[in-house]
């Protein structure tokens, strides 16, 4: 019988963005500091809310693809809307290998089975390989390694739930892992890093990262992967796009030093020991809104501290997150489709006081509506997610300075179940700021550079 | 006037079953037996590609003979799946008595012309219950849910006397990228034809 349809939406459609990737494979041009599609040692799925209540509500799924001839692991870690890591486990991916997580599953306790022998190889595919660690089967509250269990504890299904709904986990000492937006479904983000054996470590632990790849993670450049948002309020509603894709080079001077802005520098001291490139601090988004669609435009934002490790937090309501959060902004500035320009809380004119500052991205993952933002039902808008200057309060003093590493997608509806996600375009990449200063734009280009510079908005 | 067909719950006619069991003439005698799956969860291996030759995960419960002395054949047959899986389509359920008779509950659900790609069967396969539909393959989850009518008739196991025995759950997985976890099962035998008793139709 034919293969099916919902899947051939749900992953098949997703693979859609990674076919220049498969198609050129071997020939794609890596770049450090650009967000390019091409193989690499982290994969970033930057968002995803599964509702725990309803399961025709928001769910997620990714794939995770290795490249490679070789065998190859890879750690899957759960992070929670404010950045905290609350669960890990690994996956094994034969050569050319891919395998789905469906995010629904994990959170009923099911994690993907995989190992040596699980699939036929294929011609292109090397031998198994048995890695170190990975018949142990270690389980640990916050962290599993292969073999994995059958199923969950009751007390991981349990810290998973509370942990990514903004509840207090047994799990983290009753306190809160991410913040509470008042309903049960489970936010955050999630990140696939190659490793070279199976732990239940996780990217914040010591040891997880050495120069060069010696650590618990690698550095060889070979996963891809896509992810599909989904609802089902009726017909079935997808969006789809690739993971995104972090490269590690151990011999870039943006990715190998102390001191550089690198992916996860954030959760190891900023020692450069993860060689992973950093994202964007500014971006470019198109906001092609149109009456003519149901639904608006939305902005995925994924954003990082700026070299400051988010750690669980005492609150009984999981309400008030420490002082890393609200993350704030330099600028939020809008164009309508004729050039006219309106600038996210902006100062009246003089001598009527500035208004309070409005942060709306405030957490380490969100989904918000465009239209919550601006008063254009089409245009474009520059995003500077850096800290201070412009509407936003003060940066403080982090390893970054201002300096705030982000990642912007788009998603707007087309027709009646497709609502794809693009990535914006990045206008500054963190290094190149943290190397050249906080205005500094990618390639000189001055019309980018006057967006983000905060003496013109 | 529109009418609204009533569907009571498993566990409602099971309750209503029981308490029709006490306005039973005097002198009849009836039961019903049931066995829970006691080694659940259990994973569902993920088919492969060669569809020949499917993944199986076999799960057994041990019913207990029973007789529905009086009032046979017995009434009702139900089979109470909870299965975890990204792919329905990919599954065949059989199920699997002591003497190796095998009743196949569902069978690779089609979506037109495809096969069912929507995800897991949280349901109850029953036989000789008025109610029942034939499964259809849905958009939402669970793709499989209520009263189903399973693919291949269960009088035999409802027609005589309930053999004790390993009675076993058989789940084929016939594709590749998709596994699964059967979360519970379990099998149940009434001697009351219940679904008859409560089949009706109520106005709005």
């Amino acid at each position: 019988m034919p293969r099916l349809p919902l899947r051939r939406r749900l992953l098949a459609g997703a693979l859609v963005p990674l076919l220049g990737l498969v198609g050129g494979m071997g020939s794609a041009q890596a770049e450090i500091g650009v967000p390019d599609t091409v193989p690499a040692a982290t994969l970033l799925l930057p968002y995803f809310a599964v509702d725990l209540g309803n399961p025709n509500g928001a769910q997620a799924r990714f794939s995770v693809i290795n490249t490679a001839a070789a065998p190859r692991l890879a750690k899957v870690t759960l992070w929670s809307n404010l950045g905290v890591p609350t669960f890990s486990f690994d996956l094994y991916l034969e050569g050319r290998d891919t395998v789905q997580v469906d995010l629904r599953q994990v959170f009923a306790g099911m994690l993907p089975q995989t190992g040596p022998g699980r699939v036929t190889l294929g011609s292109q595919s090397d031998p198994s390989v048995a890695f170190a660690g990975c018949t142990a089967g270690a389980n640990q509250a916050l962290g599993v390694s292969l073999p994995v269990p059958v199923r969950l504890s009751d007390a991981q299904i349990a810290h998973l739930a509370a942990a990514h709904t903004g509840r207090q986990s047994a799990s983290l000492s009753n306190q809160c892992a991410g913040v509470n937006l008042g309903d049960r479904v489970a936010r955050g983000y999630a990140t696939v890093d190659v490793v070279n054996e199976c732990t239940v470590s996780n990217p914040t632990i010591a040891g997880y990262f050495a120069a060069g790849g010696t650590g618990v993670a690698g550095n060889a450049n070979v996963l891809a992967g896509t992810f599909t948002l989904s609802e089902r309020p009726g017909e079935l509603i997808i969006s789809s796009a690739a993971l995104v894709h972090i490269e590690a080079n151990d011999s870039d001077p943006r990715t190998s030093g102390s001191g550089d802005y690198t992916f996860y520098s954030s959760y190891n001291a900023a020692d450069g020991s993860d060689n992973r490139e950093g994202l964007g601090g500014v971006w470019q988004a198109p906001l092609p809104g149109s009456p003519l669609l149901s639904a608006g435009t939305d902005l995925l934002v994924w954003r990082d501290a700026g070299g400051r490790a988010p750690v669980p937090f005492a609150s009984t309501s999981c309400t008030a997150p420490s002082s890393l959060f609200p993350l704030q902004q330099t600028a939020l500035r809008f164009f309508d489709e004729a050039e006219q320009t309106f600038l996210f809380n902006a100062p009246p004119p003089a001598p009527n006081p500035p208004p309070p500052p409005v942060f709306p991205f405030p957490y380490a993952t969100q989904m918000v509506e465009a239209s919550s933002l601006s008063p254009f039902a089409a245009g474009w808008a520059v995003l500077n997610l850096n800290a201070g200057g412009g509407t936003g309060a003060p940066g403080g003093v982090t390893p970054m300075g201002p300096i705030r590493q982000s990642l912007v997608m788009v998603r707007s509806a087309q027709g009646t179940n497709a609502s794809p996600l693009r990535l914006a375009v990045q206008a500054a990449n963190v290094a190149q700021q943290k190397d050249n200063g906080p205005n500094s734009c990618s390639g000189g280009n001055t019309s980018s550079c006057m967006a983000f510079s905060p003496g013109n908005f | 006037m529109n009418a609204k067909r009533f569907r009571a719950t498993p566990a409602l006619r099971r309750m209503l079953a029981s308490a029709a069991l006490a306005i039973l003439p005097f002198g009849l005698q009836a039961s019903s037996v049931s066995a829970l799956c006691t080694t659940c969860p259990v994973r569902v291996p993920d088919g492969g590609a060669a569809a020949a030759s499917p993944q199986l995960a076999t799960v057994a419960v041990n019913l207990p003979a029973a007789s529905c002395a009086g009032s046979a054949p017995a009434g009702g047959v139900e089979v109470q799946v909870d299965l975890l899986h990204n792919h329905v389509g990919d599954l065949r359920l059989r199920l699997i008595a002591p003497d190796t008779t095998a009743y196949t509950l569902i069978d690779r659900l089609p979506d037109g012309s495809l096969s069912c790609g929507s995800e897991d069967i949280v349901g109850s396969f029953v036989g000789g219950v008025a109610g029942a539909t034939a499964p259809s393959c849905q958009v939402r989850i669970p793709a499989v849910a209520g009263l189903v009518q399973p693919a291949s008739s269960l009088d035999g196991v409802a027609a005589a006397a309930v053999p004790g025995g390993t009675w076993s759950l058989e789940i084929g997985d016939h594709a590749d990228a998709g596994e699964g976890l059967l979360r519970s099962w379990r099998l149940s035998v009434y001697c009351v034809r219940y679904g008859l008793i409560f089949s009706g139709d109520f106005e709005d």
